[in-house]
């Protein structure tokens, strides 16, 4: 916490009521070295994966290489008689035909079309284009840490809105103190859309 | 692995000749389902499908009917299944465009929502009026005389700790009833936006193998529900599988609720919404119904007369024959 990095001066008054001004001078104590962390320079690390839980509430989707082989594969079990040049044009208008192109693409690439997107696969050309979208559960930030960033561009992680005096937040601290309950055990961010 | 023979049941709604009521809309809703062994009637089809694809013995290839314009693109579902703990999809089932693809009117959600809080409450408050206040029967100093302002009695509505003018005196109501078209649109309009949000589950039946509410926590995280769910089925509750409740009951989120009592708030309060194709083939035929009615309650009450006794149809001019 940056209130521990502050050393006594600098922390406010209402800071030092609620919680002491430290230990009595008689009191030995280990010499602590503190840090000053510079402004823009904080938490800097590189990580491998930052997530703690997924942004997204879908399954993470990469498309595989050779997806359009892989959709003309099963539209040719579903439909013998279409030829490799303009098979993309095929419309799916009977459901049985959609229905089992659909499934096998769901149990292949581990990706399904979600419910109010179905009735837009009309053409084969649309599913391929469904499928060649990847579906990432990271933030641009997330995939920016794991860059190399020149130097002087640094993230800023902890941003938290200090447009608030602190003293109020304090005070509001004290005044209303905040309950919290036991986590959710819900897997995925709450987010509104995804 | 075998495969399923098709079955569309077509229901003739016009009835015969002696007999012309006036019935709902012409709704042949497909109740075709695994374990129905419904009649063929005149117009039925059997289609064999033999598929490309062995999805498992349980799948099945339902085409199901709207009764909507044919020139209308049909919102789709996927008709999944809660037995096991992958999902599986059972078929690619046609929607109602008037029921899950209306356009998201938020005044009349929003006016459901309204009614749904407020047409409940009682507002028991009570407060005295000068009569019920103590005191103040006299005149507290004569008329003339004194310099001040004349006054009749200390409890008046002017007077500090006098009775208030026109007071709350108890119970008020604050209870109306939202036409039924404007609450069925509303229901309509809720399960559109579930549906465009992706927030909308199409099941075939509510059964599960365990109760467990873990097999429900699972089955949530690998179809990627949110963390509220409400489930939608069209029998009375009674009547649900034991196993289904003994899971529910253990799961704060996780809701369910009959046909009969589905409303605006509990489809918004919840997250997703997982329903039965029996609970979709209801809400088609019920939601659709206040859409193909006269506006006017004198006209409803008139037409079954008027097409019964008098052989009068304003849609089809002044009279026509009993042929029909």
């Amino acid at each position: 916490m940056i209130d521990d990095i502050r050393s006594e001066g600098e922390r406010s008054w209402v800071n030092r009521f609620l919680r002491g001004s430290g230990p009595a001078a008689e009191v030995e104590e280990e010499e602590i070295v503190e840090i000053e962390p510079q402004y823009m320079d904080l938490l800097q690390e590189k990580r491998e994966s930052f997530i703690e839980k997924p942004e997204t509430r879908k399954r993470v989707y990469t498309p595989p290489e050779d997806l359009e082989d892989a959709i003309l594969e099963i539209t040719l079990k579903v439909f013998p008689e279409l030829n490799s040049d303009n098979w993309m044009s095929q419309e799916l208008k009977d459901v049985s035909t959609k229905y089992q192109i659909l499934t096998e693409c769901f149990q292949r690439f581990n990706h399904d079309v979600p419910n109010f997107l179905l009735d837009k696969m009309s053409t084969l050309k649309a599913v391929v284009d469904y499928y060649n979208e990847p579906v990432k559960d990271t933030t641009k930030f997330d995939e920016l840490s794991m860059q190399d960033l020149p130097k002087n561009l640094k993230i800023h992680w902890e941003y938290e809105d200090d447009s608030q005096l602190e003293v109020y937040q304090e005070y509001l601290d004290y005044t209303r103190v905040k309950k919290t309950g036991p986590p959710s055990k819900y897997p995925f961010k709450k987010t509104l859309f995804y | 692995m075998f495969s399923r023979v098709l079955q569309r049941v077509c229901r003739q709604s016009y009835v015969n000749n002696q007999n012309v009521q006036y019935v709902l809309p012409v709704c042949r809703g497909c109740i075709a389902s695994r374990f129905s062994s419904s009649e063929v009637a005149d117009g039925s089809k059997d289609s064999a499908t033999s598929p490309a694809f062995n999805h498992g013995s349980e799948s099945l290839v339902l085409e199901r009917e709207v009764a909507c314009p044919p020139h209308l693109q049909k919102p789709q579902a996927w008709l999944e299944s809660l037995e096991t703990r992958e999902s599986k999809k059972l078929a690619i089932v046609d929607l109602h465009p008037d029921v899950f693809g209306t356009f998201p009117r938020l005044d009349i959600l929003h006016r459901n929502i309204e009614w749904q809080k407020v047409y409940k409450i009682i507002d028991v408050r009570k407060e005295k009026t000068r009569a019920e206040c103590s005191g103040g029967g006299r005149k507290p100093w004569r008329q003339k005389g004194t310099g001040r302002a004349r006054h009749g009695s200390i409890r008046s509505p002017i007077w500090l700790k006098g009775g208030k003018a026109h007071p709350p005196r108890g119970g008020r109501t604050y209870w109306y009833v939202l036409p039924a078209p404007i609450r069925a649109w509303g229901l309509r309009i809720a399960m559109s936006i579930k549906h465009a949000q992706d927030n909308l589950c199409i099941v075939d039946s509510l059964d599960i193998p365990s109760s467990d509410p873990q097999y429900l926590e699972d089955i949530a995280k690998e179809r990627y529900w949110g963390e509220s769910v409400l489930f939608v089925d069209d029998k009375p509750l009674e009547e649900m599988s034991e196993n289904f409740m003994d899971a529910i009951n253990k799961i704060k989120t996780y809701n369910i609720i009959s046909t009969e009592g589905l409303n605006c708030y509990s489809l918004l309060k919840h997250e997703t919404i997982v329903m039965t194709l029996d609970a979709v083939n209801f809400l088609e035929l019920r939601l659709m119904f206040f859409t193909k009615q006269y506006g006017s309650p004198d006209l409803r009450q008139d037409l079954p007369i008027l097409r019964s006794q008098l052989k009068m149809d304003p849609h089809r001019g002044r009279s026509y024959s009993s042929k029909e």
